[in-house]
């Protein structure tokens, strides 16, 4: 039998209450069981008709659900996020073109663009799908700012989830605060990048192609000295790990 | 293939995976159930969870954070940008 939205209402606010009792989990594991068949369908659309290799979440674990239940003021039956898929391309372009494949397909899908509004430095793009009335999230991320995402997601797991939140010790926040804003420049540089080199007129003068050229050429030398400022944050994750992990092997 | 993976947020370590066949989701379903119930039993807080992928590999593209330490996702960072550098992109 299907659980009504009150049902809902009120097993959302005993798992955010605590402690978890059995009858619950039974109850939640039903509720997700509900998203299966949607987020099936979704993938096959992603999988089949755009040719992509997503990764499903037919539901989202009762742990995030109870960390978002107790973190936000949302009901059970509001979380968007339930059952999602993850799609990670190589680039702002892709990412682009994926975007555009989605919408055609789902053309009701709500977008919210992570790469114009981040949320605290993470950066995506993020679809939200109507499906017989279940809805599925889906996560377009680029390279860059999948690993953006990998990192964040390790360094709550090690220094507390509110480090996703603003919140929490200053200098996980701080570090991954300088990297999302390196990807996010590599990431401008590249549309502008793309667009300088659609703009590339095939009749264009021997002055003119020059100077295009030459702004191609600086573009690219941007990218490469941006990178370099990637891997010195990236180092210093390394760095931080190390003493991290000697702090918890070695307590003072 | 499904995926049933149980994981230690606190230590960062992956303590379980499985996997099932596509037409095989009522089995990982129900096993999902049954880890979360005796992990509810033993008081123990492990995020469980079920991931679909083509293949192994293809998890661990998207869902790296359940298989790698910081330090490996960083290296994992640091290689493919001296990639990019080097292919002048």
């Amino acid at each position: 039998m299907a659980i009504s939205q009150s049902q809902l209402t009120k097993l959302g606010e005993r798992l955010k209450k605590g402690p978890l009792q059995e009858s619950d989990l039974r109850m939640l594991d039903e509720y997700r069981r509900s998203f299966g068949a949607v987020s099936e369908f979704v993938m096959q659309v992603l999988r089949d008709q755009m040719d992509l290799s997503p990764t499903a979440r037919s539901a989202k674990s009762t742990m995030a659900i109870v960390d978002k239940l107790r973190r936000q003021s949302i009901r059970l039956g509001q979380i968007q996020d339930i059952a999602g898929c993850r799609v990670v391309v190589s680039d702002i372009a892709e990412q682009n073109r994926v975007l555009a494949g989605i919408l055609a397909r789902f053309p009701n899908a709500v977008v919210d663009d992570k790469r114009e509004r981040p949320t605290f430095d993470y950066r995506a793009v993020h679809i939200i799908v109507k499906h017989d009335s279940r809805l599925v999230e889906i996560q377009i991320r680029t390279v860059p700012q999948h690993l953006w995402a990998s990192l964040s997601e390790k360094m709550a797991d090690i220094h507390g989830h509110e480090i996703k939140y603003g919140q929490g010790e200053e200098w996980p926040r701080t570090l991954l605060g300088l990297t999302s804003g390196v990807v996010a420049r590599i990431e401008g540089l590249e549309v502008e990048n793309l667009e300088l080199c659609g703009a590339l007129h095939p009749a264009r003068t021997d002055e003119s192609a020059m100077l295009q050229d030459f702004e191609v050429e600086l573009l690219r030398q941007d990218i490469e000295e941006l990178r370099v400022d990637l891997l010195r944050t990236l180092e210093d994750f390394i760095k931080k790990s190390h003493s991290t992990q000697a702090d918890h092997d070695f307590p003072s | 293939m499904i995926f049933l993976l149980e994981y230690d947020r606190q230590t960062g370590v992956l303590l379980g995976l499985s996997s099932y066949s596509d037409a095989d989701r009522p089995v990982a379903e129900q096993a999902r159930l049954d880890l979360e119930l005796d992990l509810n039993r033993r008081q123990l807080m492990h995020e469980v969870v079920l991931l679909e992928a083509a293949d192994e590999l293809g998890l661990r593209r998207t869902h790296g954070r359940y298989f790698e330490s910081l330090k490996e996702i960083a290296e994992g960072g640091i290689q493919s940008n001296e990639k990019a550098l080097l292919n002048g992109h």
